[in-house]
């Protein structure tokens, strides 16, 4: 059982935080009813940068004008946002799926999980941006769909022919996501 | 004063049932040797990724844990995303 503390005796004096044990914060919402609390910890906070990039069998080659990614953890939900320019694309195979790698988190094992990308922005596309992603069970990428979800049919992944191959600024995403990691 | 500025692998987790690898770098400013500013990047190698620009450290937990079994079983859980 961990031991709790006073807050007071958190504090940091040289810097005005507050400096939480490894334990977390616990909330004590709920328990196993060993004592041990299984749900109202908070038990990580982290923000940083990561990479995406478009990665697909029918991708040679990409390079970037911009590609930038943070992130924002806190508990076990984490929040990404991206911006990518890309320069220059080799297409080989026009057929294939596109998806964004690069997350900074895997995605949790849970059952028919499906995370959601919300594409603010796509412009310079070739033809039918991607319109939506998602962020599957186990994974560390963003699956991207062309079409929008209707009750008429099933979305269409979003294929490499669907990007511009010249260079100078194309193929611009922008998007936020939210999931739960692993 | 002497500032510098290097980037280190500071966190290395192995992470649901593919075992991806989840890593943390610090990318540190120093002043004479002591860290003034630090901040985080990140990424997360995949069974099938290649790691061959990675941190050795890395490759050698990807060595271990990537094996041929994880990495057949991520490929078979990759080819069911891909269903509408």
């Amino acid at each position: 059982m961990t031991t709790a503390v006073k807050l007071s005796e958190l504090i940091n004096g040289n810097s005005s935080q507050i400096v939480v044990p490894s334990g977390g914060i616990n909330f004590g919402i709920s328990t196993d009813g060993s004592g041990t609390v299984t749900g109202g910890v908070l038990d990580d906070y982290e923000t940083g940068t990561f990479t995406p990039s478009f990665i697909s069998d029918g991708v040679s080659a990409v390079t970037y004008a911009i590609q930038q990614g943070y992130y924002t953890k806190v508990g076990r939900l984490v929040t990404v946002t991206i911006n990518m320019f890309t320069n220059a694309v080799t297409v080989t195979n026009s057929s294939s799926n596109v998806r964004i790698s690069g997350l900074p988190f895997t995605s949790a094992d849970v059952t028919e999980s499906v995370n959601t990308a919300a594409i603010s922005e796509t412009f310079r596309f070739n033809s039918s941006p991607p319109v939506s992603g998602r962020i599957q069970r186990n994974e560390a990428q963003i699956y991207l769909l062309s079409v929008a979800y209707t009750t008429a049919g099933d979305p269409t992944f979003f294929t490499a022919g669907g990007l511009i191959t010249g260079a100078g600024n194309k193929n611009v995403i922008r998007l936020t996501a939210t999931y739960f990691v692993a | 004063m002497s500032l510098t500025k290097q980037t280190v692998t500071d966190k290395i987790e192995i992470v649901g049932p593919y075992n991806h690898i989840q890593v943390r770098e610090a990318v540190q400013v120093l002043e004479d040797g002591n860290v003034i500013s630090q901040s985080y990047h990140r990424y997360v190698v995949s069974p099938l990724d290649d790691t061959t620009d990675k941190d050795p450290k890395v490759q050698a937990v990807a060595a271990a844990v990537h094996t041929q079994e994880i990495k057949d079983a991520y490929q078979a859980h990759l080819a069911a995303q891909e269903v509408a």
